[in-house]
């Protein structure tokens, strides 16, 4: 575990990086959809004990106003993009303005698309990564 | 309003100040005190009869006469009137913006219940501190409130006109005047350095009594008050007039551009595109709206399979309810499935005008269950509902997640799979929907930023 560098912003809600192997990752400039996905769900799941952890609740803060509601919308951002990527139609990511379909998207390198965007907080020195997941649906 | 009383204490309290400082010596740069230090003095005064030398006083200063002012202004704690009066100026403010809330609680209910939902789901916080001008909130409503201040601001600068008696205070050139218990006397000076200056005896004229001096200096306090308070009304007519308010006041502005105009919109931003989401009044129910932005759509039914076709931009609607309860408290939550109710054309719905419910596909029962959701937590006060995998933390949040999942589907959700009611170019020809005639179009469109679905 390591004090996040790093933070995934899913359609608004931060998921600090606290594993290695994600940051890892980043710096090897090869991420993709599940990873973001897995660390999410260690964040969610290791929720209690992160939080203790310096620099972590640092890295949410700038980007949260309500701490006491975060894991039920964390849970949430994780189930829609679970059914997302199980449905693999009806479903799209966005990053600064593309629009991908799930299916198509979940091979793609993310840094292919987007770079970390470094970010001065009042916490400190962050790098986020961001991307919407919609729900499209059909009409009738 | 300072009292009779107020006033006498107050010039008792400069009396005894003054006093206790001793001789004071008004000079034409401002006012010196007697020094306790010979070498540290700036200036010495040598007060004399004809080739004889009375007295020499050795003096520190100068204290400018607007310093002095304000020592007094402390010394009597206006700070904490003026406190007082910025209080209670607030307070007018609000009952201007109150009287007129009184007719408008229901809308002010709605209203904040929508505020709510922008800060906490969709990333807009305009509780706080909120431009006006980016609200899309004319600046005429804030007029009973700029009008109170101005009248304030006209109070405040008549009172700065004691400022002149800094004229009667202070010596012309060549004159030095004393002021002590006995009153504030002038003598002729002849300054033969800047330190040394002599003083003719002879030349004693009495200016004013001791506590015409008083009054003098306690009309040049209120002077001061009065320039501090308008420093501060000043301040507060800029920031009301470049759209800056408070969130008490916002509220009351937003409810009366709500009753005026019937509708409220804010900006926001769904997975990376600008819309607007709107409150909006309608036939005497009130509606949280969001606005499907324009956009590109290629068909794949029909005669027209492969002609794009341009969707303007529509409200979808959905009616909201404010309830009290029996604990008196007040909620508000959605109650209906998502409608149209402007003349436009879509898949999604049937008929053209009049209100007709946008028909969801498989997402219906899930949007259905969101609303029942909303009103179970308002109604019950229940801290979440589950549904599907969803957690609905309050009804702002099941109607955050209604707006946006109805966004995404009036917007993409006509593909193939779909069953829509018609096919997007039989829309053609209603409320600005048309089919693109020419790639030049298009590409004008694309440039314009608008999204093409293919």
């Amino acid at each position: 575990m390591i004090a996040p560098k790093y933070v995934f912003i899913v359609n608004g809600t931060p998921i600090p990086v606290t594993r290695t192997e994600t940051a890892k990752k980043i710096e090897s400039n090869n991420l993709k959809l599940k990873d973001i996905l897995e660390e999410a769900k260690y964040f969610l799941g290791n929720y209690n004990n992160l939080i203790q952890l310096k620099g972590v609740l640092e890295a949410m803060l700038p980007f949260i106003s309500e701490l006491h509601i975060y894991e039920d919308d964390l849970r949430n951002k994780i189930n829609l993009l679970e059914a997302g990527i199980a449905s693999g139609e009806d479903f799209s990511i966005r990053i600064d303005s593309k629009r991908f379909s799930v299916k198509g998207f979940l091979d793609m390198n993310i840094l292919e698309i987007t770079k970390p965007v470094q970010r001065n907080t009042d916490y400190g020195l962050i790098y986020t990564i961001e991307l919407s997941c919609l729900k499209e649906g059909r009409v009738g | 309003m300072v009292s009779s009383r107020d006033v006498l204490n107050y010039l008792n309290k400069i009396k005894e100040f003054l006093l206790e400082l001793g001789e004071l010596f008004f000079l034409p740069d401002g006012i010196y005190i007697q020094s306790v230090s010979r070498t540290l003095a700036e200036k010495v005064l040598i007060f004399e009869h004809p080739n004889r030398v009375v007295r020499e006083v050795f003096l520190t200063g100068p204290i400018y006469i607007s310093e002095f002012v304000r020592l007094i202004y402390r010394l009597l704690h206006l700070e904490e009137y003026l406190r007082r009066y910025l209080d209670n100026l607030n307070a007018r403010i609000r009952s201007v913006i109150n009287m007129e809330l009184v007719e408008m609680t229901k809308h002010v209910i709605y209203i904040e219940f929508f505020l709510n939902m922008l800060k906490r789901w969709f990333n807009v916080d305009v509780s706080k501190k909120a431009l006006i001008k980016e609200l899309g909130v004319s600046r005429e409503h804030l007029g009973s409130v700029l009008e109170l201040i101005k009248g304030e601001i006209t109070n405040a600068y008549l009172g700065t006109s004691h400022r002149s008696l800094v004229s009667r205070i202070l010596p012309s050139e060549n004159r030095v005047r004393v002021l002590s218990k006995d009153g504030l006397l002038e003598y002729s000076a002849n300054a033969v350095s800047i330190s040394r200056v002599y003083v003719s005896l002879d030349s004693e004229r009495p200016v004013a009594g001791l506590s015409e001096v008083l009054n003098w200096l306690y009309l040049l306090v209120t002077a001061n008050l009065e320039l501090e308070k308008l420093r501060n009304l000043m301040m507060l007519k800029k920031e009301l007039e470049s759209g800056f308010l408070s969130h008490d006041q916002l509220l009351g502005v937003l409810a009366k551009e709500f009753r005026e105009k019937g509708f409220i919109s804010m900006p926001v931003n769904i997975g990376n595109i600008e819309t607007e989401i709107r409150l909006r009044s309608e036939g005497g129910c009130v509606y949280a709206c969001i606005s499907t932005g324009e956009y590109v759509v290629k068909e794949y039914l029909g005669s027209q399979e492969g002609a794009y076709v341009y969707f303007p931009s529509a409200d979808v609607c959905i009616e909201l309810k404010v309830k009290q309860l029996s604990d008196e408290d007040f909620v508000v939550y959605p109650v209906e499935v998502p409608v149209m109710l402007d003349e436009y054309a879509h898949p999604s719905v049937r008929g053209n005008k009049g209100k007709r419910n946008v028909c969801l596909g498989r997402d219906e029962s899930f949007i259905n269950k969101l609303i029942i959701a909303a009103k179970d937590i308002a109604e019950r006060k229940k801290e979440k509902v589950e549904i599907d995998g969803f957690t609905v933390l309050s009804p702002e949040h099941a109607l955050a997640e209604v707006l946006k999942r109805v966004f995404a589907i009036i917007r993409y959700g006509y593909k193939p799979g779909a069953t829509p009611y018609r096919t997007a170019a039989s829309c053609a020809g209603v409320a600005g929907v048309r089919i693109i005639i020419s790639n030049r179009e298009l590409e004008e469109l694309r440039r314009r930023g608008l999204e093409i679905l293919e």
